[in-house]
């Protein structure tokens, strides 16, 4: 039993010596993640981007640590705890349950949230202007009242709207509960349809055919995962797809006005850069992405309309930023 | 590694060192393989939290997520001894069924807790410098329940409990009703398990529907490894290994989180745990022949 | 004492392998009694002794101990007055357990368990008086596991176990059968001891002749689910091995063809 004990002291007193390798002048940014889908490596890739475009390169005078919890709570625990003891000089949280491992482990390291819809009822922050505390952060909470008035601009007569969503995934509970909201002013229906794993996503779309008169996905990562699944049964069954996020209307829904995860990133990577220049996280405004008016644009695929059997109107078609 | 890292390692190898416990008792004890733990520490973490914010104390919101473990227990240990469902298929059962359970009960998948009233912000001006009134909370209480449950195994129902795991037909013939010991053995470690479930909850500052994921390997990795790097007879020693053990875990992926030198991620951390276990499981004391590894029953 | 009333059980019913195990068997054992059961391969002695012991439920009739009727009973609620030894000697004990644990299990059959230490200075002292009667040394390594004992040490284990408490009846399923000779004789002479000290009314199972005749008081023979012979007294303290047999052929018309039974 010993020889074990010793190894392990061993391994610890040596990474214990680890020094860092950096210059004076270089920022390290510590991102982490509660797992590693497609779309939240673009969050994390939209940081590094938007931090290069303003003067802070991975490499030369910036520092990346990038780690993922895989799901797994404990892990996000400790990770949290990895980051803090290394202090550098942001961390950047990506998704909810991260967030809340990093404000639990520090009231000192400033913290970047990132892709949390709810901050305020994730207890994140308390609120929005000068948050106050060591944390602020941009939330992506989706712009749901512009996003159905758009598809009822495409689809006028929509009476059913079906979501497909993970139920494990708080952002998309958020949306969910603001759409049906929505529903109830605007007088049409929900019908919700869960996913748990990306393995059901086709499945769960499948359940809506004929119940409804349009899909719409509340940029829940599980079914971004298995996007193309879905794409088809929304093309075979010629059921409109809608969705909150760009890159997916490239892959093959309708429409959307919206933005997608790399900009949630790039939008991240200013609050970095405010901090690293030496203003304090709770002096600045927390807010939400859709609330910049550059963010928004219009996507329209018209292929994937054509093949659901949708004919996009003219009125919409010109306001398009890009049109796939 | 920084001496916070250190630190955190050490209170979160204590919070699942009551899973292990609890996965003791059904595993070793019992010989009850009970993955019902997916599901009944999430249940601690989100009967707890939505107890908390609704302005409950938080010993008493904890207590009552440990009662909800024992029932998650006594549903697995119906489907087993009255249902004649296979226990590992039972345990199985009741832990999906708490998935969903526990998102009614919290409403969402989430539930922040980070400006609320924990157990850990009751035991502040102790006397102990801030940062390890948690450390120091969860050592208490770990010791604690290590030492009531080495106690119990000692008493008669206990030890009537280690005889119905370990030969149910002799503690049968031997007065001990083996399904009441199963009820009782499954509440007990499914109750630990809440318990654990609360406490974590409340130190990482949320629960959430997805917390139970992983927990069983993380357990067995502890009583496992714990008990083979420690192998001797005792109860007392057992135990000791488990929590141990849990803590040992821990340490291994804080070092492991660490060493960016050696070119791990945090994503190696699944290969890590499987690791450690074939390690644990070839630790001295068992034979490297060819029949040791083919598995010839020596129970 | 014990009371068999129209015991009848039947196996696979309703199939081509059905087979009426037990018919209707009426046996009445008084108290203090050691009853000898032999019989061939398939004459229902071992179902009897798992219908006494409560393993097997039977299809017809009562079973009742000191007025009691335990028919319909669990294994743990009868074994407070029925204790039981089996023939694989790892069955009777927990080999992870300590000699002084199973022991402390044991002593609790008869008693309800609560939340007290079990093993008790008292539960200790009694263990080793106990013990200390087989004369194998056993009481001297009260903390040892079980798992470093013999065959027949475990079987001398069990037997002590079995008599703890206030047991009424002892139930031996051919409980020397799989132990070597001398293991054996040793087993068995220590049974008889044990049994006519604490005077406990006993039922053994055997398919050795000579064992059932040579032990006990009173022996019956079962063949194909009944009762085809009963001696005790004198009328059975002269029977030889082939005075048993002349007997069963001229009751059944067949001859009793196990060799196990004759030679063992």
């Amino acid at each position: 039993m010993f020889k074990w004990l010793i190894a392990l002291a061993a391994s610890m007193a040596l990474s214990m010596g680890v020094v860092s390798a950096q210059g004076q002048a270089a920022k390290t940014v510590a991102i982490i993640s509660m797992n590693d889908t497609p779309q939240l490596l673009e969050v994390k890739d939209g940081v590094i981007k938007g931090l290069a475009e303003r003067g802070y390169v991975e490499g030369k005078n910036l520092k990346i640590d990038f780690k993922s919890a895989q799901g797994n709570f404990g892990l996000a625990q400790q990770i949290a705890r990895q980051f803090v003891g290394e202090k550098p000089d942001v961390i950047v949280a990506i998704t909810t349950p991260a967030s809340q491992a990093v404000a639990a482990a520090t009231k000192e390291v400033p913290i970047v949230f990132t892709t949390v819809t709810d901050p305020l009822r994730a207890k994140v922050i308390g609120t929005f202007k000068h948050p106050g505390g060591n944390i602020t952060g941009i939330s992506d909470l989706v712009p749901t009242e512009q996003q159905i008035d758009l598809v009822k601009e495409i689809l006028p007569k929509l009476q059913t709207l079906g979501l497909v969503y993970d139920p494990s995934l708080d952002n998309s509970r958020s949306t969910v509960d603001s759409i049906k909201e929505l529903a109830k002013a605007k007088g049409f229906k929900t019908v919700e349809s869960t996913a748990m794993g990306l393995n059901e996503v086709a499945t769960a779309g499948q359940n809506l055919v004929g119940k409804v008169d349009a899909i719409f996905v509340p940029n829940d990562t599980t079914v971004y995962a298995a996007f193309e699944a879905l794409v088809k049964v929304a093309q075979d069954t010629k059921t409109p797809l809608f969705t909150a996020e760009r890159r997916s209307v490239q892959r093959g829904a309708i429409a959307t006005v919206g933005y997608d995860f790399g900009d949630m990133g790039k939008a991240t990577a200013e609050f970095v850069v405010r901090i690293f220049k030496g203003e304090k996280p709770g002096d600045i405004d927390a807010v939400y992405l859709k609330d910049d008016p550059k963010a928004l644009s219009l996507y329209v695929n018209k292929a994937a309309a054509e093949k659901m059997g949708v004919a996009v109107p003219q009125s919409v078609m010109s306001r398009a930023a890009q049109i796939f | 590694m920084s001496l916070y890292a250190f630190v955190g390692a050490l209170e979160t190898g204590l919070a699942f060192a009551l899973v292990a416990l609890g996965s003791y008792i059904t595993f070793r004890v019992l010989d009850f393989p009970d993955l019902t733990v997916e599901g009944s520490f999430p249940l601690g973490a989100a009967v707890s939290a939505q107890l908390l914010i609704s302005g409950v104390n938080p010993w008493v919101a904890t207590s009552i997520a440990v009662v909800a473990g024992c029932f998650a227990g006594f549903i697995t240990a119906f489907l087993n001894l009255k249902l004649r469902i296979l226990h590992i298929l039972a345990s199985i059962l009741t832990a999906i069924a708490l998935y969903s359970i526990n998102l009614r009960i919290m409403g969402r998948p989430n539930i922040g807790l980070l400006q609320v009233e924990t157990v850990y912000s009751t035991a502040e001006g102790v006397g102990i410098p801030s940062q390890y009134v948690p450390l120091a909370l969860l050592a208490v209480i770990v010791l604690l329940c290590k030492l009531l449950l080495d106690l119990f195994l000692n008493t008669g129902t206990g030890l009537a409990m280690r005889a119905a795991g370990a030969n149910p037909r002799m503690a049968q013939a031997n007065g001990v009703n083996v399904q009441r010991m199963i009820f009782v053995g499954l509440g007990i470690a499914n109750g630990l398990t809440a318990f654990s479930g609360a406490l974590f909850a409340q130190m990482m500052g949320a629960a959430d529907v997805s917390m139970g994921i992983g927990v069983i390997v993380v357990a067995l990795a502890a009583v496992i490894g714990g008990t083979a790097l420690m192998p001797s007879r005792s109860i007392v020693a057992a135990t000791l290994a488990c929590v141990l053990g849990s803590i040992l875990y821990r340490l291994a992926i804080a070092t492991a989180l660490n060493s960016g030198y050696i070119g791990l991620t945090a994503s190696d951390v699944n290969v890590v745990t499987a690791v450690l276990v074939a390690i644990a499981l070839f630790a001295p004391g068992r034979k490297f022949s060819l029949s040791g590894i083919l598995g010839r029953r020596t129970k | 004492m014990i009371q068999i009333e129209q015991v009848g059980i039947t196996f696979n019913r309703g199939t081509a392998l059905e087979t009426r195990a037990l018919r209707n068997i009426d046996l009445t054992i008084p108290r203090g009694q050691f009853l000898t059961v032999i019989g061939s391969n398939g004459a229902g002695k071992s179902t009897l002794l798992n219908i006494l012991a409560g393993e097997l439920l039977p299809d017809t009739g009562r079973v009742s101990v000191d007025e009691h009727d335990v028919t319909i009973w669990p294994v743990w609620r009868r074994s407070k007055m029925i204790a039981r030894m089996f023939q694989d000697p790892r069955v009777g004990i927990c080999e992870q357990m300590s000699i002084i644990e199973n022991i402390a299990v044991a002593s609790a059959r008869t008693s309800p368990r609560g939340f007290l230490f079990a093993i008790t200075p008292e539960v200790r002292r009694a263990g080793t008086e106990r013990l200390a009667m087989l004369g194998l040394g056993l009481e001297r390594r009260l903390d040892d596991r079980v798992s470093l004992l013999s065959g027949g040490q475990r079987q001398a284990l069990a037997l002590i176990m079995a008599t703890l408490g206030s047991t009424k009846v002892l139930l031996l399923d051919e409980h020397t059968a799989a132990l070597d000779p001398a293991a054996a004789d040793l087993v068995m002479r220590l049974t008889d001891n044990v049994v006519r000290t604490f005077g406990i009314t006993t039922v053994m199972v055997t398919h050795s002749m000579r064992q059932a005749l040579e032990y006990g008081d009173r022996t019956v023979m079962l063949h194909q689910g009944h009762v085809t012979l009963d001696v005790c007294g004198s009328e059975r303290a002269s029977l030889t091995i082939e005075n048993l047999m002349a007997l069963f052929q001229r009751k059944e018309g067949t001859s009793l063809s196990s060799d196990q039974l004759l030679l063992g």
